[in-house]
């Protein structure tokens, strides 16, 4: 009798240690495929990115500033920048929003460089905001690229003021600010709709991804 | 919200954001050009000419609404004289403007002997709302340099400021504080030409420092100089749009339209090299 239980005890435990082998061959080939999945994710979502500055760039700096349409160029890639920052979060938001700014002023005549801090603090700050307080909705993308071109207009005349001698303050909120304040909002939605269609793809839930 | 400012990633990026206005402004102010803003310009400016391009289809297009009238009218007259004269047109709009441009070209060359030209086009313009500049399709490679005229044959556009590989930045004369030397045709009297932030947008520039009893009316043509080390002496700047004399002081202010419409620029020349010619005040007067 006692033998035969020690028989059969032995028997269980060969099996279970296989069972256990094989479930975890299966997980660390499930893990494989998520980490595989996740870099070519992360590869796709730059080379989107990457894509959406380079054409939001050209459209400001060709067809928006040939027609000047409310007398202004509008100021694409603030509200890019911000999409991109809500979408992805702070820290995509934060380095697309330098990659923005050193390509829009390379690309554009600026002597002076002023972009990078307030495009890289409204990615950022977008980006955490969507992802502690408030749900990204179109009501919260309004507002935030709202106060940043408020922001901006500081910024413009900043640089107004470094590069202009004897400007006179009205003329330069009449001529400038105010103009390229109106165009930016006007045509903010571009920016945000196409980079929200571009990203879309990446946000699916995990599950629907593995299959 | 206090920790979105307090992690290490944000003080990392705020560094780099900080360089990134930096040192392109610093090098810009010394005109060097920053190797990375050199690669960016060196990558999308073939880009940038697919995009102008696109541009002008669509200037012609919003053209078809705006100038609707204008166009049919036309329309009209060039069916009469089709009709009269049957003739078929065989060159397409882009070349005929091509032809014409070239044959400016030529004119000018015949004009200035002493200049040597370079044909460029414009791929990309400003991106703020602060300045008056463009972008064109030569740079070094081709031999372009900083501070080189740029001209169309109805007149001076600018001065080169930047230059990369195979793109270069051109700084208008409209461009608040830059300024050309500058003299009356019909009075030889003497100004200096300067941009000004609340004319720039209607193509117009202030003509200083004309003698109080200068003759000069409207429509009297402003040519360059040759004072300063940038343009050449007689190109044309523009044409005086305004004169007022304040009663008082006697002193003039006068506008000048500029000869070359900057809304619509998409090829100019590069002067790559001209005889630098010594003129004094007594010259210009004999």
């Amino acid at each position: 009798m006692k033998k035969r239980d020690r028989m059969l005890m032995k028997s269980e435990t060969v099996i279970s240690e296989k069972e256990i082998d094989l479930h975890r061959t299966e997980t660390r080939s499930l893990r494989q495929r998520i980490k595989a999945i996740i870099d070519a994710d992360i590869a796709a979502r730059l080379v989107v990115c990457a894509l959406l500055l380079i054409f939001f760039a050209l459209l400001q700096t060709t067809i928006f500033a040939r027609f000047r349409i409310l007398g202004a160029i509008p100021d694409l890639m603030l509200p890019l920048t911000i999409a991109v920052g809500m979408t992805e979060r702070g820290r995509w938001g934060a380095i697309f929003g330098i990659a923005a700014a050193f390509v829009i002023e390379s690309l554009g005549a600026a002597t002076v460089s002023v972009l990078a801090p307030l495009y890289m603090l409204a990615g950022y700050l977008a980006g955490c905001l969507t992802e502690e307080l408030f749900r990204d909705t179109p009501a919260t993308r309004a507002a935030y690229t709202l106060a940043a071109c408020f922001v901006h207009i500081f910024f413009t005349l900043f640089t107004l003021y470094a590069t202009v001698e004897e400007l006179r303050f009205g003329d330069a909120m009449r001529l400038a600010v105010l103009p390229e304040f109106l165009a930016s909002l006007v045509f903010a939605p571009i920016p945000h709709v196409i980079a929200w269609l571009a990203l879309k793809p990446f946000h699916k839930p995990r599950e629907e991804k593995v299959q | 919200m206090k920790q979105f400012f307090q992690s290490k990633f944000f003080y990392i990026v705020t560094v780099i954001a900080l360089l990134f206005c930096i040192v392109p402004t610093v090098l810009a102010s010394m005109g060097a050009t920053f190797v990375l803003r050199d690669a960016v310009n060196g990558l999308l400016t073939p880009f940038q000419k697919f995009f102008n391009y696109a541009a002008d289809a669509m200037d012609g297009f919003a053209g078809y609404f705006t100038r609707f009238d204008a166009l049919v009218e036309e329309n009209n007259q060039l069916r009469e004289e089709v009709a009269e004269l049957k003739t078929q047109i065989y060159d397409s709009t882009e070349r005929e403007e091509m032809y014409a441009w070239m044959a400016d070209f030529l004119e000018m060359k015949r004009v200035h002997t002493d200049y040597k030209m370079l044909a460029a086009s414009v791929t990309g313009r400003e991106s703020g709302n602060y300045s008056k500049a463009l972008t064109i399709d030569v740079g070094s490679s081709a031999g372009v340099e900083i501070n080189m005229p740029v001209v169309t044959s109805e007149g001076i556009v600018g001065r080169v400021t930047e230059v990369g590989h195979n793109w270069a930045k051109v700084t208008t004369i409209v461009e608040p504080n830059s300024s050309v030397g500058a003299y009356v045709e019909r009075t030889n009297d003497l100004g200096v030409c300067r941009g000004d932030f609340s004319l720039a947008a209607d193509g117009l520039i202030r003509l200083n420092y004309l003698p109080g009893d200068s003759e000069a009316a409207v429509g009297d043509r402003i040519l360059s100089s040759g004072y300063g080390s940038v343009y050449p002496r007689g190109l044309v700047i523009g044409y005086i749009d305004s004169v007022e004399i304040n009663p008082y002081t006697r002193s003039m202010t006068v506008q000048v339209k500029c000869a070359a419409d900057y809304s619509d620029l998409s090829r100019v020349m590069v002067i790559t090299d001209y005889d630098i010619t010594v003129v004094s005040a007594a010259d210009l007067e004999g």
